[in-house]
C-alpha cells in the first residue's frame, strides 16, 4: 500500500496531490513501524512537514 | 445523598461503629469515593506483566476514566488518557501491540509510544501537515501519574498525592527483603472473580483472620487462629501467620524459595491490603496480588495474579497452587455478598467491631472516613 501511494505520488499533477498521497504513505509507515526518513524528507521538500 | 456523619467511625476500635450502609449502596457516594479514595490516592490499575514487550498497549476503563497503559520502545511503562488531543477520540479499543506509532482512527494524528505527537496530517489544510498554531510538542498524550511496585501499576489520577514511596514507606520497609524480582506464572496463574459486593467488603474480609476458622476450615486445619497476628498501619492493614506450610506435589517437590529471606519467613506469611484496592500476599516461595475493580457500589471484579521466585516453576505445581488459592478466594464470596445484602437493612448501624480481632478492618474504615469526611465536611 505504501509503495503504491508513493508511485501514485510520482504521477501527481499538483504539489497538493503529491503531498496528500505522500502523507498517507507516511502515516501508514509510521503506524506499521516501517522506515519513514525518505518519506519525511520528501514531505519536508514539499513544505508539508516540519 | 449527603455524606452521613462519620465521626463514630473515627473513634478508637473499641468504641467505633463501622461505616454506615450508604457507603456500600449509594451511587452518589460511590462517585464521591471514586474521587476522594481513588483519584486523590494511589490506586492499583493493572499489572506490568500484562504488557511485557515494547509497544504493548492496554486500554482500561478505570472508574469511568478511559486510560491507556503503554510500554514504550524505551521499555518504560506509562499511563495516558486514552484519547486523542484533537477531538477526544478513543485511541485504543482492545489490548494490542503498537508496531510503530499509535494512530488515531479518526483523523490519523499519530503518537510515539512515549506519548509524543509525531504527525498531524492535513492539519494546515490538504497536503499541509503543520500549522503555526498547532504546537506538536505541547500536544502529546496526557500523562497519568503512575508507579510500579511488586509488578502492580498504580495511578494517582489527581496528580497531587505525595510520592508513592512516601505514602507506602512503612509497607515497603516491612517487605524490603521480599522486594525482589517477581515472575508472573502466566495464564494459568491469573484468574478473575466477579463478586456482587462493594469493594470495601472485599478489603475488609481480606484484612482480618477472625473468619478463618469458620469460612476456611481447610486453611485453619494447619494455621490456627492463634497463629495469626494483626497488621495495622495508616495506609495498609492485614494479618500474618507464623505457620505457613509449603505446597508439595505427589513427589514431594516444593516451589523454589525467594533468595535471601530471613529465617522468620521459613514459616511465616503475610496478607496485607494496600488501600484502597490492592490485596497482597507474600510467602517464602510465592506471592500474589489481587486488584479490586469497583463496578458501581455493589459489584467488584477481583483480578488475581500469582508470582514466583523464578521462571522455571513446575507447571503442575503452579496450577495446583492457583487452584488452591482460587478455592480459598471462592470460599469468601458468600461472605462478602452476604454482607453486601445485609447493607440493605435499615436497622444496621455500621456494626460493632471486636476490639481484639477487627483492628485491621477498622484501619480501612478510619482511612475511608478521614478522606470522605474531609471532602464532605462531616467528621
Amino acid at each position: 500500500m505504501v509503495a503504491l501511494l508513493e508511485a501514485e505520488a510520482l504521477e501527481a499533477r499538483s504539489r497538493t496531490a503529491e503531498a496528500f498521497l505522500l502523507t498517507h504513505a507516511y502515516v501508514l509507515s509510521l503506524e506499521a513501524g516501517l522506515p519513514t526518513r525518505a518519506l519525511l524528507e520528501r514531505l519536508q521538500d514539499l513544505g508539508a512537514e516540519s | 445523598m449527603d455524606l452521613p456523619d462519620l465521626s463514630r467511625v473515627l473513634q478508637p476500635v473499641a468504641q467505633a461503629s463501622g461505616l454506615p450502609n450508604a457507603l456500600y449502596t449509594d451511587h452518589g457516594l460511590h462517585q464521591q469515593e471514586a474521587d476522594a479514595l481513588f483519584a486523590q490516592e494511589w490506586a492499583a490499575l493493572c499489572v506490568a506483566s500484562d504488557l511485557p514487550a515494547p509497544g504493548d498497549a492496554k486500554p482500561i476503563d478505570f472508574l469511568g476514566q478511559p486510560l491507556l497503559v503503554l510500554r514504550g520502545r524505551d521499555g518504560e511503562l506509562r499511563v495516558f488518557y486514552n484519547v486523542c488531543r484533537h477531538r477526544g477520540m478513543i485511541l485504543v479499543e482492545t489490548p494490542r501491540r503498537i508496531e510503530g506509532a499509535l494512530r488515531c482512527p479518526y483523523h490519523s494524528w499519530c503518537y510515539a509510544t512515549d506519548g509524543r505527537l509525531v504527525t498531524t496530517p492535513h492539519v494546515g489544510g490538504p497536503g499541509n501537515n503543520t500549522h503555526p498554531d498547532i504546537d506538536r510538542s505541547a500536544l502529546g498524550l496526557r500523562v497519568v501519574r503512575s508507579y510500579v511496585w511488586r509488578d502492580v501499576v498504580f495511578v494517582n489520577l489527581s496528580g497531587t498525592a505525595p510520592p508513592f514511596e512516601t505514602v507506602h514507606a512503612a509497607l515497603i520497609a516491612r517487605w524490603k527483603e521480599a522486594d525482589q524480582p517477581l515472575f508472573h506464572g502466566g495464564s494459568d496463574s491469573h484468574f478473575t472473580l466477579e463478586v456482587k459486593t462493594n469493594w470495601k467488603l472485599a478489603v475488609e474480609n481480606y484484612c482480618e483472620s477472625y473468619h478463618l476458622p469458620w469460612v476456611h476450615p481447610g486453611l485453619n486445619s494447619y494455621s490456627r487462629l492463634e497463629d495469626h497476628y494483626n497488621i495495622e498501619a495508616p495506609a495498609h492493614a492485614g494479618q500474618g501467620t507464623t505457620v505457613y506450610r509449603q505446597l508439595r506435589d505427589a513427589s514431594g517437590q516444593v516451589l523454589p524459595d525467594f533468595a535471601g529471606l530471613g529465617a522468620r519467613w521459613d514459616t511465616a506469611a503475610e496478607y496485607i491490603a494496600v488501600f484502597p484496592n490492592l490485596l497482597l500476599g507474600v510467602h517464602r516461595d510465592h506471592a500474589f496480588a489481587i486488584l479490586l475493580h469497583p463496578d458501581g457500589p455493589a459489584r467488584t471484579r477481583e483480578e488475581v495474579h500469582l508470582y514466583y521466585a523464578t521462571q522455571s516453576v513446575s507447571p503442575a505445581l503452579r496450577q495446583q497452587n492457583a487452584s488452591q488459592w482460587r478455592s480459598v478466594f471462592e470460599e469468601d464470596i458468600f461472605v462478602v455478598e452476604g454482607m453486601q445484602r445485609g447493607r440493605a437493612a435499615e436497622g444496621f448501624d455500621g456494626g460493632r467491631f471486636s476490639p481484639a480481632m477487627d483492628g485491621p478492618t477498622h484501619c480501612l474504615h478510619a482511612w475511608v472516613a478521614a478522606r470522605m469526611g474531609a471532602v464532605g465536611g462531616n467528621v
